[in-house]
């Protein structure tokens, strides 16, 4: 029998992307404001938003290049912030494995935090549902990441000074973390993963979160041995 | 000009990383307790982006305001955990920006 999940998995992707959208219209805005004020065009910003898809990569690469940083060096150095796709793409390859060959080419540039998270949550999904969610979902993120790119971009010097805006976005990202504390070696990977993460990131701002999630991965494997 | 270079080539690169084991090297061909390692990987990086956001914040924020900010944090987790509700986070997370920006400290 079809339930409503395979007959609507672009409904379920829209809740799911709307559960999510104030905190990462937030992160955007921000984004888009700081991207205006370093003086980046409007168009480099909005196309950047959806072909980089990350903003803490995008935020590292234009704060490099206001700061004279040389072209290869603000590519690598973005990259790093982005390498945790890397363990994303390990992670969602077992649900990319049964599909067409242009999903497995071209939807991948979806994978993103909230992507990844998100339909971990629903793991039940047939192959040709799941592509149909997963599709649905990217292009429902997506648009929320732009628009509030733009927005914050066009009527930045319009808006209210909120210095502390980015909190929005981290109480998206406790909101997605704290349900998932449910085990021992769950809550010793977040432990482990956070600490790392922050005492790197003094140090090395890029290399924070791929560092606390590789040791918070670890310490996980190891309780649960 | 550089600027959108700059962008694309980035979105060029992390686009290779995005498709490196889904459709490059499939993980299935990874090492086993690998692949079981990263049935953590939602929590540790979750907490990761965590930890370094709340750093950057409370690093910039005033003493009365990092401090509201870290026990704000602080309840928002404990809500999230007992309500599993995303929204729910988010909205408190734009009350206690709100709060912080026109409270009459």
């Amino acid at each position: 029998m079809r339930t409503l999940v395979d007959t609507r998995p672009s409904a379920l992707a829209l809740h799911d992307a709307a559960s999510v959208a104030l905190g990462l219209a937030a992160f955007g805005v921000t984004l888009g404001v700081t991207m205006s004020a370093l003086g980046v065009g409007v168009l480099p910003g909005v196309v950047g938003g959806a072909v980089v898809y990350g903003g803490s990569a995008q935020l590292t690469a234009v704060t490099l290049l206001d700061q004279g940083t040389a072209f290869l060096a603000v590519v690598v150095s973005a990259a790093i912030v982005n390498a945790r796709l890397l363990l994303y793409s390990a992670s969602l390859s077992q649900r990319f494995r049964n599909q067409p060959t242009w999903f497995r080419w071209l939807a991948p540039q979806f994978v993103i935090d909230q992507t990844y998270l998100l339909s971990g949550g629903r793991p039940d999904l047939a192959a040709r549902t799941f592509r149909r969610y997963w599709i649905s979902l990217g292009f429902f993120i997506l648009v929320v990441w732009c628009t509030s790119i733009a927005v914050g971009m066009l009527a930045g010097p319009a808006l209210p000074d909120l210095p502390h805006l980015g909190f929005v976005g981290t109480a998206m990202f406790l909101g997605l973390l704290a349900p998932r504390l449910t085990s021992r070696p769950a809550v010793a990977a977040a432990l482990t993963g956070g600490s790392v993460a922050a005492v790197v990131g003094l140090v090395r701002p890029e290399l924070g979160i791929i560092s606390g999630a590789i040791a918070g991965v670890a310490a996980g494997s190891a309780v649960r041995r | 000009m550089t600027a959108l270079l700059a962008l694309l080539a980035l979105g060029a690169v992390s686009w290779v990383l995005r498709i490196t084991f889904i459709t490059v090297l499939p993980a299935d061909r990874l090492p086993a307790r690998l692949r079981t390692g990263l049935d953590y990987l939602p929590p540790a990086v979750l907490a990761s982006i965590v930890a370094v956001e709340l750093t950057a914040l409370l690093t910039d924020a005033e003493p009365l305001d990092a401090t509201l900010l870290l026990a704000a944090a602080a309840t928002i987790g404990w809500v999230a955990h007992r309500t599993h509700n995303i929204s729910l986070a988010c909205t408190l997370g734009v009350a206690v920006v709100l709060l912080l920006r026109y409270l009459p400290v």
